[in-house]
């Protein structure tokens, strides 16, 4: 079996690659720009209009409830992901891979409930 | 096998060598950016950078299911969680929220303990293992496949539990956001004037 780094090779190298497009472009903008600011320019870019309040931006609480229920489910692929690289091998092998689908569905239906209790309590409400 | 060596380690443990010194390199600086950032939301961003380089650690260990669980729990959910709360705050308050070091001296002997603890452990794990130590050696499978294989015959049991904890979690979560919510209601014309002047805070920047 090859090294771990190498078979993250291709995360690493596609991590690089971007970094040197981000950072490239900028620099190559930073040496062929003229350098002349004025007080328009330096204005914060928002659609083509004046900004208008501070770019400190203020979240609506109700999208914390939501973000909160975002890291559940979150965790819950996390776990459905090992799952997932062994269904066909299963499948394949037999008997074991209708359970295996029973026992994923048992595992999704449980987190399901919490979703009907926040949809319930109208948690999912977009006000 | 007969590799070429180049001064004493194959290319591969050159690769791994640099692929180290770049995610630790990266977690120990952004960790660092954390203590030393003077906004909250800067420190906050240091987090995600610094969650990423331990994900890096991870996958050069070949921890694949914890590389995965640090990049979509930690540094998709957990740190976007805490830049909205920080965000949340700032809404409180209309102001950007600065953070201090005001406990240096304790920092720093827990700090110490820590090390004091930890290096004999290192050390004496690395003269047992031999430097540089091979990880345990892998069967056919990769370990996400195994641990996935072990979910759904052996450890059955403990995860449907998880799904029960995360359960318990999330309406938990949503039952406490809302009482926060609803004391923020009641509360609202106070909190503005005073609640929140004990927050070190910056002015807003003018638009």
């Amino acid at each position: 079996m090859p090294a771990n780094v190498v078979i993250y090779g291709p995360v690493g190298t596609y991590l690089a690659f971007g970094l040197v497009m981000a950072v490239g472009a900028l620099a190559v903008a930073w040496i062929l720009r003229p350098a002349d600011p004025y007080e328009e320019k330096q204005l914060t870019y928002e659609c083509g209009i004046d900004p208008c309040g501070p770019a400190w931006g203020q979240f609506f609480v109700r999208y914390y409830i939501i973000a909160l229920i975002f890291v559940v489910f979150d965790v819950e692929v996390v776990f459905l992901l090992p799952w997932a690289v062994v269904y066909r091998s299963l499948v394949k092998a037999g008997a074991l891979g209708a359970w295996a689908l029973v026992e994923a569905l048992i595992f999704v239906g449980i987190l399901l409930l919490g979703l009907a209790y926040a949809w319930r309590k109208g948690d999912l409400e977009w006000v | 096998m007969n590799l070429v060596q180049y001064y004493g380690l194959t290319a591969e443990q050159w690769l791994e060598y640099v692929g180290f010194l770049g995610t630790a390199g990266v977690a120990l600086v952004s960790g660092l950016g954390v203590l030393f950032a003077r906004r909250v939301l800067h420190a906050a961003v240091w987090l995600l950078f610094c969650l990423l380089g331990v994900a890096g650690l991870f996958a050069l260990m070949g921890a694949h299911v914890l590389f995965g669980v640090q990049i979509l729990v930690y540094a998709g959910a957990i740190a976007v969680m805490i830049i909205f709360a920080v965000l949340l705050l700032e809404r409180a308050t209309g102001r950007g929220i600065l953070s201090g070091n005001r406990h240096l001296f304790a920092g720093v002997v827990s700090a110490g303990a820590f090390v004091v603890v930890m290096a004999p452990t290192l050390g004496v794990a690395l003269w047992a293992a031999g430097w540089p130590s091979q990880t345990a050696p892998t069967t056919g499978q990769t370990n996400v496949a195994l641990i996935g294989r072990l979910f759904l015959t052996r450890h059955l049991l403990a995860f449907e539990l998880m799904s029960v904890v995360l359960l318990v979690a999330m309406i938990g979560a949503i039952v406490l956001a809302r009482a926060e919510r609803r004391s923020d209601a009641e509360e609202a014309p106070e909190a503005q004037g005073g609640g929140a002047a004990h927050v070190p805070t910056e002015e807003a920047r003018p638009s």
